[in-house]
Parts: C-alpha cells; sequence; structure tokens
C-alpha cells in the first residue's frame, strides 16, 4: 500500500513520498516538499524512496511539526513554479515561523533541533538555534542555567578560577 | 552522555513533566549543535556560555562566526581587553565570519590594534569580514594585512578606503566575490577585478562629513565576473563600466552631479548587454546644466546599445531614456517624473512621439508610477498598446502632486 500511494501523483504532477515517524505515523508529502529536507533530497535522487522513508530517531509529534514547516515553506524552495499552486506570502510565513518558534517549550525545541539537524533542513535548524540564541541573550550565567536547567558541576573553587580565566568577557 | 540520551530518544520511555522540565536538553546537543546557537549571539556572550557547566567551557573556542558588538563595551579598554584575550584564546582554530557592529555603541570600533585582529582573522582563512562602524571616526584598514585567499566577503562600514587598499585587495584576495562599501570614505576610483561577482557602492563619503570627492572623477569597472552591482549617491564620480556584460542585475541611482562632460567613454547602459533586471533611477535636481549632461550622456549611451536581450525587467524614471530602450522583457515599471526631464518631453511636439517605438511583444506587466495630473501617460499606454503583440496587463499608480 505504502508503493501505491508512493507512486501517486498530486494533479500538480508533483510525485509523492511517505515518510514514517519512529512511533510509525505515517505522512504523505509531495516531493517538492520532502526535499526541503537536504537528506531526503539525496534520497530521492538515489531513488531510495520507493517504500516510504524511514526517519527512526523522529518522533510522530515532532515529525508533524517538521512537516507543517515544509508545507508552508515549499513555495521558496520549488524551484519549478508550477509544482507550487499558491505559495505563500512572505509575510504569512513570517507570522506562522514567528508563532511556530514562540509556542516551542523546552523539550520540544530541542528535539526539533535535532530533528532538523538530521534531516538537514538548514532554514528550520537556523531559526530553532536562534529560538535559543534568544533565550539565553542578556542573561547572566546563572539565568541561563536557571533557564534551560543545566546543571553546574563546579565546585566553587572550579567556578572562581573559570570566572578569572575568563574575567576579560565579563568586564564592563 | 549516552545513558541519559538514550532514554529520551526511546519512545517508550519519554520523560515525565516533571523530568521534562527539570532534565538538562541543551547540554545534550551535540558539540556543533552548540557551536551553530552561540553563533547566533555575540562572541561576548558566547565566551560567558563558558563558565556554565564543564560540559560548556570550551564550547566557545571552537566557535567560527564572531560577532562583536560595540554596545557591550563601556570602555575602549575592556574592549581591546576582550579582542586581545579572544584572539589569543581562540589560537588557531580557523574561522568563518568576523562582524564588527557599532551602531549604538559607546566606545569606537576603530582602534589601531584593529588591524592585527583582521590579519588574525586573515590567517585563520576567514571566508567574510563585516565592518559596521557607525561611529564619530572612521576605521582605518592596513593595505598590508589584507592578504587572503579565502576571504570572499567583505562589507564596510565608515571605512576609509584608499585607491592602494582597492589595487592591493583585488591582486592579493583572489577568491573575494562580494565588496559592499557603505558611507565609506572611498578614494578609490578604479575598481578593477577578475573574482567579484557583486559590488554595492552606495556613497563615497559618511553622512555626517565632507565630500571625499568635490571634483569630477571617472569611476572605472572594470570586472568581467560581475553578476550584481549597486551604484547610488556618488556625487561627482562618473560611472564609465568596463567588461560588464556578465552583469545580470544592476541598480543605479544617479546623482545630478554624475558627468562633467559629454563624453563617449561613459559606458553605463551599452555595458550591460546581458542584463535582466535593471533599475535606473534619476534625481531631480535644479541644476538644468547637470541635469542636462546626464540626459545627453545616457541617451548616446543607449544609441549604442539599443538591445537587451535579456532584459526580464526594467523600473526607470520615465523621460526620453525609458522609451528608448528596445526589446523589452516581460516587466516594465515606469515611473513618470517631473523635472526637466518632463519639460523635455512636454516640448516635444505630438507629431513628434516616435520615439516611443520599442519592441515589446514579451512585455506581460506594464506599472506606471505617475502624478495623477500627468498628461504624458496616455501617450505612454497608446506606444505600449500599439508596439505590443499581446495585450500586456497595465496597473497605473498615481499619486497627488505635493507642490
Amino acid at each position: 500500500m505504502a508503493a501505491a500511494a508512493a507512486e501517486a501523483t498530486t494533479d500538480g504532477g508533483g510525485k509523492m513520498i511517505i515518510l514514517i515517524s519512529a512511533d510509525g505515523k505515517r505522512f504523505e508529502v509531495t516531493e517538492a516538499v520532502a526535499s526541503q529536507s537536504q537528506l531526503i533530497s539525496n534520497m530521492i535522487e538515489d531513488d531510495c524512496t520507493e517504500n516510504g522513508v524511514r526517519l527512526p530517531n523522529v518522533d510522530g509529534d515532532i515529525l508533524t511539526m517538521v512537516v507543517d514547516y515544509c508545507n508552508m515553506h515549499a513555495g521558496d524552495a520549488a524551484a519549478a513554479g508550477d509544482t507550487m499552486k499558491a505559495s505563500s506570502t512572505e509575510e504569512e510565513l513570517k507570522k506562522f515561523d514567528a508563532e511556530l518558534v514562540q509556542a516551542l517549550e523546552n523539550p520540544v525545541l530541542f528535539k526539533l533541533i535535532l530533528a532538523a539537524n538530521f534531516l538537514n533542513i538548514k532554514s528550520l535548524l537556523d531559526m530553532t538555534c536562534q529560538r535559543v540564541a534568544d533565550m539565553m541573550s542578556g542573561k547572566t550565567p546563572e539565568q541561563m542555567r536557571e533557564t534551560f536547567s543545566i546543571e553546574n558541576d563546579f565546585t566553587p573553587e572550579e567556578e572562581a578560577a573559570i570566572r578569572q580565566e575568563n574575567a576579560w568577557a565579563f568586564d564592563d | 552522555m549516552s545513558l541519559r540520551l538514550m532514554r529520551m530518544s526511546n519512545k517508550c520511555m519519554r520523560p515525565t513533566a516533571l523530568e521534562a522540565s527539570t532534565y538538562d536538553f541543551i547540554s545534550s546537543l551535540p558539540d556543533e549543535l552548540l557551536q551553530h546557537v552561540l553563533s547566533f549571539m555575540t562572541a561576548r556572550e558566547a565566551v560567558q556560555t563558558g563558565v556554565l557547566s564543564s560540559r560548556w567551557r570550551h564550547i566557545w573556542k571552537s566557535l567560527q562566526c564572531l560577532n562583536i558588538k560595540g554596545s557591550e563595551f563601556t570602555s575602549e579598554a575592556a574592549y581591546v581587553n576582550f579582542m586581545d584575550n579572544l584572539v589569543l584564546r581562540r589560537g588557531c582554530v580557523p574561522l568563518d565570519s568576523l562582524l564588527l557592529c557599532n551602531s549604538y555603541g559607546r566606545v569606537s570600533l576603530n582602534h589601531d590594534r584593529a588591524n592585527l585582529w583582521f590579519g588574525y582573522a586573515l590567517r585563520s582563512n576567514v571566508r567574510e569580514i563585516n565592518i559596521q562602524e557607525k561611529h564619530f571616526e572612521y576605521s582605518n584598514l592596513d593595505h598590508s594585512s589584507f592578504i587572503s585567499s579565502h576571504l570572499k566577503i567583505l562589507c564596510l562600514n565608515y571605512v576609509s578606503i584608499s585607491d592602494l587598499f582597492i589595487e592591493n585587495l583585488f591582486s592579493v584576495c583572489p577568491a573575494l566575490q562580494d565588496l559592499v562599501m557603505v558611507d565609506c570614505c572611498v578614494y578609490a576610483t578604479r575598481f578593477s577585478s577578475s573574482s567579484l561577482k557583486n559590488l554595492t557602492f552606495i556613497s563615497h563619503s559618511p553622512d555626517n562629513g565632507d565630500l571625499v570627492h568635490d571634483d569630477f572623477k571617472d569611476l572605472v569597472i572594470d570586472t568581467p565576473s560581475l553578476v550584481s552591482l549597486h551604484l547610488e549617491y556618488l556625487p561627482f564620480l562618473a560611472p564609465c563600466l568596463l567588461n560588464a556584460s556578465s552583469v545580470e542585475k544592476a541598480y543605479f541611482r544617479l546623482d545630478d552631479m554624475s558627468f562633467p562632460c559629454f563624453h563617449m567613454k561613459y559606458n553605463i547602459l551599452s555595458a550591460l548587454s546581458n542584463v535582466k533586471n535593471l533599475k535606473l533611477l534619476i534625481g531631480q535636481y535644479n541644476d538644468d546644466a547637470f541635469q542636462l549632461m546626464q540626459n545627453e550622456v545616457l541617451k548616446r549611451d543607449l544609441w549604442r546599445c539599443r538591445t537587451f536581450n535579456s532584459l526580464k525587467k526594467l523600473v526607470a524614471h520615465f523621460d526620453p531614456l525609458a522609451s528608448m530602450l528596445t526589446n523589452l522583457g516581460e516587466t516594465l515599471h515606469l515611473g513618470v517624473i517631473g523635472g526637466l526631464a518632463w519639460e523635455q518631453w512636454m516640448s516635444y511636439p505630438q507629431s513628434e512621439m516616435p520615439d516611443m517605438s520599442f519592441i515589446c511583444e514579451h512585455l506581460k506587466k506594464v506599472k506606471i508610477t505617475c502624478a495623477n495630473d500627468d498628461k504624458r501617460v496616455p501617450a505612454i499606454v497608446n506606444a505600449i498598446l500599439v508596439n505590443a503583440n499581446s495585450l500586456p496587463e497595465i496597473v497605473i499608480k498615481p499619486y497627488t502632486r505635493l507642490d
């Protein structure tokens, strides 16, 4: 059945492929949408997407977000203009991205970073890493530890020594 | 790290809500992703993460993008101390980009030692150097330290650029593709490079200073690989393009004082035989003599090259020049302006309008921006309809004249 679906085409003529998450959820997307992932783009080129693409380290809920993102952004990536019917406007995309990234909570944000890195989707990786950087910016090390539950494994003496060593980055 | 990581990637054993809120997800990211996160922060913030935990202690040292922000420093001593230490402690880790940005800083990034830091970056195979010094003083770059076979992008703002610097840059940085100069003191008037792909040159003088050039000079651009060219607000520099047939995208905003004389050597449009996207904006100024000179130079230039076979999009302030462009592409955007061009146009009797004959068989869309009382518009529309094979979409956007 997967093979049959993989052969199916949309009205636009774009071939469909199936992505399968770690927990067995299946997502049917066009090649144009999926090839925003450099990993999948390479697989399409090598003709090994026939029986669906298994992504053993991406959970279904994360893959849902990735597929939503790729569907939304297919317009700017599609080289052949006729494969996309109505690509989203720049404003809509910005709004979509801002809402997606703002809503991300601690564990999901990092799972999405790992998924974007694994699938090699540069724009999604940049956007999610930027979000983490924004959450760190303007914070003291203590506040950063608190925000991300970073465990301080230094002894007080060690920490004092390292602060001394990096004092040039703390001078006003 | 693997135990906790494995547990989190195992779908059957998701962390509970309590675990999720206390689990240190960020520290379990691989080094290259932590470095990617740090590359979106300033270098100072990135170095500060070194005290978070032993996991973070050395991550910043492999950071390949350094963003230095002037506003983070309250004294010059702190800035210099930071830069010296950064360079020293990074050591010989390769560098991708160095960005010095000083929009609202209290400290000038222009320092005697800056050339040492640029030298360090270039020796670390930096690909991009970007200096955004929006300060009262402008930086002096030492031409002898700019030697690199890796430098691809150089963006300069409020920097003093000599003839020698440019000449040296093009001869000892063979990979240089992008050169952007905005509000710099540019003394150089000859840009000759076989590698350059994008050249942006906006204003040869910082906006708070006197003009660097107050007498006419030729601005010679000899760049056989150039793809995109942007020239804007360059009074007293007369653009003269050699070897520009590779240019696909050109943007010119000509100043009223662009041309000293009516001379054959001023190639602008005639040099751009393969341009796809052309924007030609001409200011309206009070000095009739200069305006006339400019029109004459461009007109003569156009006569030499009447076909733009690749032109897809043209945006031009409309005057007799725009009407002479033949073999138009798919989109035409005419801004109908006043000024002398307007007077000239009005002085043409109706019967002498066949200047408006042009080939526009591929024309699909025309947008005309004009004053709401502009009487030339019907004539333009008429000329387009007469010359077009199939009916293009014509959009007219009128505005109310302010005077």
